[in-house]
């Protein structure tokens, strides 16, 4: 089974290292699809079918917070595992991510066997319950 | 709020070894022959406010761009990539700068970073110069200056 990715964020430098280590990353990886913001990822969302979503918090028109926010409240992207990659890693922020039930969280600047990590603990439980849990976060 | 006692070098340095690669030396003081062409802002809102402003060669932002795509800073590519990477540089050096200095508990926003060809470093809207930084990242200097002022 092929994994299909799509990875959100402004910076087309930073889109390009998670897209290298998730190569490093993922033996199964399918087709890695990219957005600058939230509501690029939701118009990518609703058009294709993706197995993981990789988001940044801060950008511009709709940040990560808004787009969990959205996938949550549409049925067909609600089990969708998201993975939140930011340099916002205050406790506050943590806690908030944490309530809309992310399943990961990695601080940049991050190294690629941390996302492996993180990545390979995620699909692992995905592939035997395909019905991600909200709040079931792997901090 | 105050600035906690930090230094700002090494804060910074330690960021852009994890992310880029980069062999960083914090210099003494401002060296000779600095002559950077290009400024880079990113301005921070939470429990204090400020901005960060990076200060660097054209060339620099070509080998950033090398070093977080691996790639050659020659490449044909990698002009493309230039101040993105210096925008995104801005970026994970003041988010995790913010929460070092100031407050790991709470949520501050930045804005998005914004590359310029050089100016100046104003000064009308300073109220507190905090700290310069001078540092040499591979054969490349940079300056960084960290600006707070009261919370909005």
């Amino acid at each position: 089974m092929s994994i299909n990715v799509l990875i959100v964020d402004d910076s087309m430098t930073i889109r390009a290292m998670i897209k290298k280590a998730l190569s490093l990353s993922i033996p199964e990886l399918g087709e890695v699809h990219e957005a600058e913001n939230g509501i690029m990822a939701l118009a990518r969302l609703t058009q294709t079918s993706m197995d993981l979503v990789l988001t940044d918090i801060n950008m511009p028109r709709m940040d990560g917070v808004q787009l969990i926010a959205k996938m949550k409240q549409i049925p067909k992207l609600a089990g969708i595992p998201v993975v939140v990659i930011s340099t916002d890693g205050s406790t506050e922020r943590i806690r908030d991510l944490e309530t809309l039930g992310i399943r990961g969280y990695l601080h940049k600047p991050f190294r690629p066997e941390q996302l492996k990590e993180v990545l390979s603990h995620i699909l692992e439980i995905s592939h035997d319950d395909q019905v991600v849990q909200s709040g079931n976060c792997d901090f | 709020m105050t600035t906690k006692s930090f230094n700002l070098g090494t804060a910074i340095s330690e960021v852009i070894e994890n992310l880029a690669m980069m062999v960083v030396q914090e210099l003494d003081e401002n060296p000779d022959g600095f002559n950077p062409q290009l400024m880079g802002t990113i301005e921070f809102t939470g429990p204090v406010n400020g901005k960060l402003v990076v200060r660097c060669s054209d060339s620099f932002s070509s080998v950033l761009a090398g070093n977080l795509l691996g790639i050659d800073p020659a490449d044909q590519h990698i002009q493309a990539n230039a101040w993105d990477a210096l925008e995104e540089l801005l970026n994970v050096v003041c988010g995790n700068l913010v929460n070092v200095l100031f407050d790991r508990n709470k949520t501050f926003r930045l804005s998005s970073p914004r590359i310029d060809l050089i100016q100046p470093l104003g000064t009308n809207d300073i109220d507190e110069l905090d700290q310069i930084v001078y540092l040499r990242l591979d054969d490349e200097i940079v300056e960084f200056s960290l600006v707070t002022k009261n919370p909005g």
